[in-house]
């Protein structure tokens, strides 16, 4: 254990901390020592560091501002590995552990010896909006080659992590009755009263500890400290059955009663420490009928020279060091504020022993704190020290300078009305100004909304625990013993004070993107009224500063700058996320390969064992070829493939159509309003190929169905279309013809099916169901056959999309894994060899048989050669539309067969069609494009395919050319013919 | 005879009887005797989903009622049963029943047909099962009484919940999703400990 290391600033007494527990941790590869309970900006300014960064446009030295989620400038880079760097966090929010490694950010050299530094020399140049007028000189080609380069080095804080983030997140779904937002002394009482009512009441608190400032203020409620009594509070509420969630950010509101919130389960946490299977964060999908906003208030600050120097902080940053970590900002602090509420942490700080001076903005305040020296009607005019206050002027009544190592300022307070403002499902949505309380309140709430504490503009714990009674008695809260507040800090509203006179270039009011109250001024001077335009020239609230320190002063600046009151110039708009939140957390499990599920076919484990490549079709993994020893590419295990099957026998898989079972007496005069064709006289024992249109008369998918009684159909979709054609169906019978006597349900996954292909198939059905007479007569093409296997139903259709004898076989998929083991023993002997569907894919284009590739929502029945489908006798989905002129168009392309010309040629899918080689090859002198590619036909000996282009009929054994503009531009010479390349009398498949 | 022989499960090499993730004393879980999530799937399951014609439900299920002995109520997803969960309005997925049975009470009323292979039943139980299902699941437990089905997803696959105790459900899936609601299942449930029951228990 490392000896112990000085904590100057540490108080021997005092805070939430652990004095037994400490730990050692580094900041810049320096080891530093805290303790249990204290947060990395407490242990650091225990320590007597000052400087925790630099900042981001000028690399001003920065130290700590706040002590809280608002803190705009000692960000820092936490590092577990090179995957698990992670940058910008703010050290006010992230807690001590044993072993913690940290880095600060934003500067070239050391921290001390920042090179970029010099941009704080040259700042009188760089103001607001010198990027935008400058950068334009020279044109795009400087932007180019010279701004955007030296941009981007300079741009952005802190490093990424180069490797993939190894944390798991997880997604929550969470219910209550009633969110509380906050856990401070006004939430927390609401969520008792709440909770004791009888509701589900979710409190969610930011802080790795509730309580907010009971914790720190040195309040005392019914005689119990303000942790004691936050305690008891969180038990109480657990007790009636409430939840308390620390380290959980709600960082947005959703309409219909939707919150998201962050909880922090790791980061805490050593890794040794961290249990293991369980989410470094989790994103809660929070659902609650009621909320309570007790989201507090955060100080501001005033503008004033030098108010960014590290030890210038907010003065409740000061006084939550001291009564939460134990720890005394500085040994001679100086307070400046404009209202009450800086007395009593230059009261506390006094009583600790420290030399205390207070500048208090106000001449006519007559209040004293024990052991401080006050100055009435002065204000805080330039604070010196670049590395480390030392000396603070100030000005007004009296004027002077005082030797300092810590100023803490008040300006006053910001109800934190962010999450007030995100839904715009109410009449008001922006804050409403207050000009007695000089802050920005909650827009009007609606009925399922409430707010209580200081977010209310309630000063004081007395108001706030008044307000949380109102917002209890909203919701049906049970009445609540009010605690007596002891002693009770003074608070009141602030003087109006946004920059003292003579504040400009370095006076700050956006700490975080070094905005300033000169920059402000520029922005009027421009000609940026609106606060929105303000914020986007200065670049004032942006990032993760979100406006929470700096808004309210900018755009008070901006309405004294324009003439106009500070409620006419209004807040920029708040959006979610309040506190940043990794995009990690937003993804939860669902990344990488779980970004979504598969769909696996029964086959699968043979397919994986047997050489396949899988393509994710959808959602199903499927075969896309089979690699034997010695094969090369894809290419040869495709052609293999098709050749096999062409010549002797191929089985495939085919599980993955879609498959849905048709019942009822009305079930054929229902496939009659669907498809295209007649249904009613399909006998019982055949298949019919269908195609159904859309609305809007385009073809919407093919498949075959099959009739196995008088009133129940088996149809097929293509595997893309299963889904849609389902909810198409349901929405025709339910909102059209909802008294048809039909009812239907998908089987897709009931069913696993294969196709044996080839000259040998029959031979290999007869194998497998010896039983049964498979002849060309005993089972014509289309017929269809029910039977069993091994006991388990088996259905045999006779149809083929390769283009030869074929046979589809489905058997319930638990067998099919079985059934299919036994047709490639079975099929041995012909040489059965499996085909994916890239070998699918060839077969089917030499055949002419369309897919998606062609089925691409902009074709009619002419286009792909199916117009003969329609039945003139009977009205069908699509068919009014399918008569538009626009379908009878000559113009309009149709499908044609493209071959090759040169052997070792490949046409390139999505290729575009041109009939001459001479250009241009633009939309001028297009003919069309390519939808399907077979790279090599074994029929053809060279590649083939499927197109669509005008005038199709004119092109046959025509010379064309094809193009593909995003591949390589090579013009490959082609001869159109028809698209049916194969067997085009259906010898094949009918013999 | 059906051969039992040739049936293969559906959920892939990540089911295997036994515990997974987090050690069972870890978790607190059911006293620390036990995971906090036990998991079960029945291979062989009779799954038949029925579905009345247009305007016929109420006569499907009087149907059921005399001939399966299921009391269906009044057809509503509150008044579904351990083996007659209400899947949609007038549906139903039945288990236990052969085809030829449930075909023999629905009559004309309604489809019905086999779903023994395209539906796997997965039953969870145990202490933790709400902290799986606040991950894995849109609904509010609290407006969920047993007996209640309800159509939602698990982890984003659509599903049927059937709630058959306060912590005991049952998840129906599509077969061809079951393996990667399985492994995601186990993944999910490791930080509780999970407990995949042997189909005998």
């Amino acid at each position: 254990m490392t000896a112990s290391l000085p904590q100057p600033l540490r108080l021997r007494q005092g805070g939430l901390i652990n004095r037994n527990q400490p730990l050692t941790f580094t900041f810049d590869r320096r080891v530093y020592q805290g303790y249990e309970g204290d947060s990395l900006a407490s242990a650091l300014l225990a320590s007597g560091v000052k400087l925790f960064g630099r900042s981001f446009k000028y690399h001003r030295p920065r130290g700590v501002f706040s002590a809280g989620p608002e803190e705009p400038s000692a960000l820092v880079e936490i590092d577990q590995g090179k995957a698990e760097r992670d940058p910008n966090h703010r050290a006010t929010m992230v807690e001590l552990y044993e072993g913690l490694e940290t880095f600060s950010q934003n500067h070239i050299g050391p921290l001390e010896l920042d090179l970029m530094e010099a941009n704080d020399l040259i700042s009188r140049f760089l103001p607001a909006g010198f990027y935008y007028k400058t950068f334009f000189f020279g044109g795009l080609q400087a932007w180019y080659r010279f701004y955007e380069p030296i941009i981007r080095r300079a741009a952005g804080l802190g490093r990424p992590p180069m490797e993939a983030d190894p944390h798991h997140y997880d997604k929550i779904y969470t219910f209550a009755d009633t969110l509380v937002v906050g856990g401070g002394i006004a939430g927390l009482t609401t969520a008792l009263s709440l909770a004791r009512a009888g509701q589900s009441v979710l409190v969610c608190d930011e802080r790795d500890r509730v309580g907010g400032a009971a914790l720190w203020q040195g309040e005392r409620f019914d005689g119990q400290s303000g942790a004691a009594y936050v305690d008891h509070l969180v038990a109480e509420i657990e007790a009636a059955g409430g939840r308390v969630l620390p380290r959980t950010t709600v960082f947005g509101v959703y309409d219909g009663g939707t919150y998201g919130a962050l909880e922090r389960c790791h980061d805490h946490l050593a890794k040794a420490g961290r249990r293991a299977h369980t989410a470094r964060m989790k994103y809660h999908r929070i659902q609650a009928d009621r909320v309570v906003y007790a989201t507090g208030a955060i100080e501001r600050s005033v503008g004033f020279m030098g108010n960014d120097r590290p030890g210038v902080m907010l003065a409740s940053a000061g006084h939550a060091y001291l009564g939460r970590y134990g720890v005394r900002v500085g040994q001679q602090p100086t307070i400046f504020t404009t209202n009450d509420g800086g007395y009593a942490v230059a009261a506390a700080l006094a009583a600790t022993g420290a030399d205390v001076t207070l500048l208090d903005a106000r001449a006519d305040s007559r209040l004293e704190a024990e052991g401080v020296r006050v100055l009435r009607g002065v204000h805080a005019t330039q604070a010196h020290g670049r590395m480390g206050l030392h000396r603070v002027d100030y000005g007004g009544a009296q004027s002077g300078s005082l030797s300092t190592d810590a100023l803490l300022v008040s300006g006053g307070w910001n109800p934190a009305v962010h999450l007030t403002s995100h839904t715009n499902d109410r009449r008001q949505s922006k804050p409403v100004y207050d000009a007695n309380l000089r802050a920005f309140l909650p827009p009007e709430l609606v009925d399922s909304e409430a707010a209580a504490g200081s977010v209310t503009g309630a000063l004081g714990t007395v108001d706030c625990l008044a307000s949380a009674a109102a917002a209890a008695a909203k919701f049906g809260g049970a009445a609540l013993d009010t605690p007596a507040v002891d002693e009770a800090v003074a608070v009141s509203a602030p003087k109006e004070l946004w920059a003292v006179p003579g504040a400009g270039k370095a006076a700050f009011l956006d700490l975080q993107n070094d905005a300033t109250v000169k920059d402000v001024g520029l922005a009027a001077q421009e000609g940026f009224r609106s606060v929105e335009h303000m914020k986007r020239f200065t670049t004032l609230g942006m990032a993760t500063d979100q406006g929470k320190t700096s808004n309210v002063n900018g755009l008070a600046l901006l309405a004294a700058a324009t003439g106009r009151e500070i409620s006419a110039v209004g807040t920029t708009t708040f959006r979610p996320p309040y506190t940043p939140v990794p995009m990690g957390a937003f993804a939860g499990h669902h990344r990488q390969r779980d970004y979504e599920p598969f769909r696996y076919s029964p086959v699968y484990d043979w397919a994986e064992a047997n050489g396949a490549t899988f393509v994710e079709a959808g959602l199903w993994m499927r075969p896309s070829w089979y690699t034997q020893t010695g094969e090369a590419d894809w290419l040869e295990s495709a052609v293999r493939e098709t050749r096999a099957t062409r010549d002797q026998l191929g089985i495939t898989d085919v599980s993955t159509l879609g498959k849905i079972d048709i019942q009822g007496p009305d079930a054929a005069e229902f496939l009659n309003r669907l498809y295209t064709n007649g249904w009613k006289s399909l006998p019982v024992g055949k298949a019919r190929y269908g195609l159904m249109l859309r609305e809007d008369g385009f073809v919407f998918d093919d498949g075959t169905t099959s009739r196995l009684a008088e009133d129940h159909f088996y149809m097929t979709t293509t595997t893309a279309k299963a889904a849609a054609v389902m909810a198409h169906m349901e929405f025709v019978h339910q909102s059209a013809w909802p008294d048809l006597q039909v009812a239907f349900a998908s089987v897709t996954d009931q069913w696993g099916g294969l196709a044996l292909a080839g000259p040998k198939s029959r031979d290999c059905l007869a194998a497998l169901f010896p039983e049964l007479d498979v002849s060309n007569d005993g089972m014509p093409f289309m017929g269809v056959i029910e039977t069993t296997w091994k006991g388990h139903t088996a259905r045999l259709f006779r149809i083929s999309f390769s283009g030869e004898l074929a046979y589809e076989v489905a058997v319930p998929a638990d067998v099919f894994d079985a059934f299919w083991r036994e047709a490639m023993a079975v099929g041995a002997q012909w040489d059965i060899t499996p085909y994916g569907l890239e070998a699918l894919n060839i077969l089917r284009i030499e055949k002419g048989h369309v897919t998606g590739g062609e089925l691409d929502g902009r074709v009619s029945m002419d286009d792909v050669g199916l117009g003969k489908m329609v039945s003139t006798k009977k009205d069908f989905v699509g068919k009014a539309m399918s008569g538009r002129t626009a379908f009878t168009d000559p113009d309009r392309v149709k499908m044609i067969g493209l071959v090759a010309t040169q052997v070792d040629e490949r046409i390139i899918g999505g290729g575009i069609v041109f009939d001459s080689k001479d250009g241009p090859f633009d939309h001028t002198t297009m003919l069309g494009y390519v939808t399907s590619v077979a790279a090599f036909s074994p029929l053809k000996d060279r590649s083939i395919a499927l197109a669509f282009i005008k005038n199709a009929a004119d092109y046959h054994s025509k010379t064309l050319y094809v193009v593909s503009h995003v591949h390589n531009r090579a013009i490959i010479e082609v001869t159109a013919e028809s698209p049916h390349f194969y067997d085009p009398k259906n010898e094949k498949v009918t013999g | 005879m059906m051969d039992q022989s040739v049936m293969r499960s559906p959920l892939g090499p990540h089911w295997t009887p036994g515990h997974h993730g987090t050690a069972a004393a870890a978790t607190g879980g059911d006293g620390g005797a036990q995971a906090g999530i036990r998991a079960l799937h029945k291979p062989g399951l009779l799954v038949v989903e029925i579905a009345a014609l247009p305007g016929k439900g109420k006569a499907m299920r009087a149907a059921v009622k005399k001939g399966l002995k299921l009391d269906l109520g009044d057809g509503s997803p509150a008044a579904s049963l351990p083996n007659a969960v209400c899947s949609g309005p007038d549906r139903y997925l039945l288990t236990g029943f052969d085809l030829a049975a449930v075909k023999a009470a629905v009559g004309d009323l309604g489809l019905a047909v086999d779903q023994s292979s395209g539906r796997v039943r997965l039953s969870i139980d145990g202490a933790n099962v709400p902290g799986l299902l606040a991950k894995s699941c849109p609904l509010d437990l609290t407006k969920w009484p047993v007996g209640m089905s309800q159509a939602s997803h698990f982890l984003h696959i659509g599903c049927t919940w059937y709630r058959r105790s306060e912590t005991g459900f049952d998840l129906y899936i599509g077969r061809s999703f079951a393996r990667s609601a399985a492994e995601w299942l186990i993944e999910s449930a490791a930080e509780f400990g999970v407990e995949i029951l042997s189909p005998e228990d």
